[in-house]
């Protein structure tokens, strides 16, 4: 019970001191360009005769090319609601323990007859239930605007919408880690270059994918080992996207920037799960060790 | 009568607590046993044995730094102690039956102040455990301990900050506590308003609930305790029942004028200086031992008035010239004082 008091306090919270009104503006913002973009595109798509050579030649093979491209932009969508989800969940975790430790608004709270794990548990529920609304209505509001213009209804859409929450779960879990022990500010700037730092690495691996090369694909494996939200990305995206006739003419490459050629496989998502879970465990242990 | 000698004579530990629960008598309302907190290499609080017997209001006292709010952070389970034990209400610190029956006032009284008073009350009612039905009524018990009853509708942002520190003592009264902790209650207070909040504790006292009081503020601490422990360099310094611990303490307040060195060595061989400024700079400088006329003001202890004619007669035959000489019981003041000073010479 004392859990879900403190979720619903943060997520009240959250709606209160108005401090997403501001990341909600923009997403409405980006969203109105994105409807804008996409619509002048698919219009290009289907009512123009194709220029590109590659592009008449894969017509001649049959392959839907129009397709394709209406993919890839929903793609560039959803790319875009995960980052900012992704970031969002950063910034959100990282001043979660360490700002009410440093403002003292945990003191008149963990007196009383409240575990720490309960505290821990309940802000990183609250957290996810704010990001999960945000993600499921920014990408709900992505995927309908594809709709709209072109018509396309992407095969497993909810298995790809709870992919982005898990991701963005995963990151309020991870960076709840260092809310418990550092102060808000250098939580969120390191959290940040290992989020960068994990997507390089999931480029890096699609390119040694494409190319075949070893130990590139290695590299991406284990940085999806050390922080599995480039790994959930792919394994969404692979859920939302048109079918790749790439693979089966023998070349490992996906449509575009940010399609996928080899998802990770159902247990990355498992890893994911139980990462998070760690995360949590992790948080309360430092926390519950810790003077307030 | 058994709880009485109990608390008297502070045995183990141990044998207090087999008794609190065998004998039925209620236990210790608070109880440290070697209490230690280091930060880094800083000892903050060195050795502290408490014991606070229930329904006694019990003043905390001690200098900046001395490791008074460490004390309470340790006791109420925000901070872990390096070593020792603790016990509140009969349960080991940090275990969540006691913190049901406790209250707590935060040195730093931040909340979320995003929250209406009300609701703000709400929250912390149910995390006592409080039943939705009893919540309004406590809501409005404690608003009006509080002075704040026109207040519960208006969100917490807009309350000045004595305002802040009344609501944070309903909020610590809220949950039905036995033991209250109010750490510094009355530092954002004006004079009417830390007259309110003594007469809380006071109606708090009548209802048998024990109130801790960690105060700087001696006059407060004096005016509603009904015991103290002074602290100091994280170790207590004296403990007692404050009636006792000020009584049979006496001093002359010796008034001289141009007092020879030897007559001041004389007098303090026989009666120990309480105070004395420093005679070197005797002249007319040293702040409450000199008066702007040349005149010295001496401290001295004494068992009792009278022995007041024989300082007289000292200084006389010594050649002195005094100009007052005043019996006072010490206060409160002067116990810390001298408890204080003692320790760091």
């Amino acid at each position: 019970m004392n859990t879900l008091r403190i979720a619903n306090l943060t997520f009240r919270e959250a709606v209160r001191r108005k401090a997403l009104y501001g990341a909600i503006a923009l997403t409405l913002a980006i969203l109105a360009v994105y409807a804008w973009g996409t619509g002048w595109a698919v219009n290009e798509i289907y009512t123009q005769t194709p220029r590109g050579a590659i592009v008449r030649l894969a017509l001649q093979s049959g392959v839907d090319v129009r397709l394709l491209a209406v993919g890839e932009l929903l793609l560039a969508g959803l790319f875009a609601v995960s980052n900012i989800a992704g970031l969002l969940a950063i910034f959100l975790a990282a001043g979660t323990i360490a700002q009410e430790i440093e403002q003292g608004t945990l003191h008149s709270i963990l007196c009383k007859p409240i575990a720490r794990w309960q505290v821990v548990l309940g802000k990183w529920l609250g957290g996810s239930a704010m990001l999960s609304v945000y993600v499921a209505v920014t990408a709900s509001a992505t995927v309908a605007i594809i709709y709209w213009h072109a018509g396309y209804v992407p095969s497993n859409l909810p298995l790809g919408i709870a992919l982005l929450t898990l991701k963005a779960m995963l990151l309020f879990s991870v960076t709840m880690i260092g809310s418990a022990f550092a102060p808000a500010i250098a939580t969120g700037i390191a959290m940040f270059i290992v989020y960068v730092a994990a997507n390089v690495a999931g480029m890096v691996e699609q390119i040694g994918v494409a190319a075949e090369i070893e130990a590139m694909v290695r590299t991406g494996i284990v940085a999806s080992l050390i922080l599995p939200s480039d790994a959930l990305w792919k394994m969404s995206a692979s859920a939302v996207q048109p079918p790749n006739p790439l693979p089966a003419l023998g070349i490992k490459l996906s449509v575009g920037p940010f399609g996928v050629v080899e998802p990770p496989s159902v247990w990355m998502g498992v890893y994911a799960a139980l990462y998070t879970a760690a995360a949590l465990g992790l948080t309360t242990l430092i926390f519950s060790r810790r003077d307030v | 009568m058994v709880a009485a000698i109990r608390v008297e004579t502070p045995a183990r530990p141990e044998a207090a607590r087999a008794a609190g629960t065998a004998g039925g008598t209620t236990p210790l309302a608070v109880e440290t046993a070697g209490l230690r907190k280091e930060y880094g290499r800083k000892v903050a609080v060195a050795n502290l044995s408490l014991a606070v017997p229930p329904g006694e209001v019990f003043g905390f006292l001690g200098p900046n730094g001395a490791g008074k709010s460490t004390t309470v952070k340790m006791l109420v389970g925000l901070v872990r102690p390096t070593a020792g034990t603790g016990w509140l209400l009969g349960h080991p610190l940090g275990d969540t039956r006691a913190r049901r029956r406790l209250g707590f006032l935060p040195e730093l009284f931040r909340f979320h102040e995003w929250q209406r008073a009300e609701e703000f009350l709400d929250f912390h009612a149910s995390l006592y455990g409080v039943p939705r039905a009893e919540r309004e009524r406590r809501i409005a018990e404690v608003l009006a301990l509080a002075g704040l009853d026109a207040r519960a509708h208006d969100v917490l942002r807009t309350f000045s900050k004595g305002m802040l520190q009344r609501i944070g003592i309903a909020q610590a009264l809220i949950g039905d506590p036995r033991l209250v902790i109010l750490d510094e209650p009355t530092s954002a207070l004006d004079p009417l308003g830390r007259r309110d909040v003594r007469d809380v504790i006071r109606r708090l006292r009548e209802r048998g609930i024990t109130v801790f009081l960690n105060s700087h503020l001696l006059s407060e601490v004096e005016m509603v305790c009904d015991r103290v422990a002074i602290i100091d360099r994280g170790r207590v310094v004296r403990q007692g029942r404050l009636a006792e611990l000020v009584a049979g303490a006496y001093e002359a307040e010796v008034h001289l004028e141009h007092p020879s060195p030897a007559l001041l060595h004389a007098l303090e061989t026989r009666w120990p200086a309480v105070h004395r400024p420093d005679t070197a700079a005797t002249a007319d400088t040293v702040e409450g031992g000199a008066t702007g006329d040349n005149t010295l003001v001496v401290r001295l202890a004494i068992q009792d008035e009278r022995e007041l004619p024989s300082i007289a007669e000292a200084i006389v035959r010594g050649g002195g010239r005094l100009r007052a000489l005043v019996p006072r019981r010490m206060s409160l003041e002067d116990l810390f004082v001298q408890s204080v000073e003692t320790r760091n010479a």
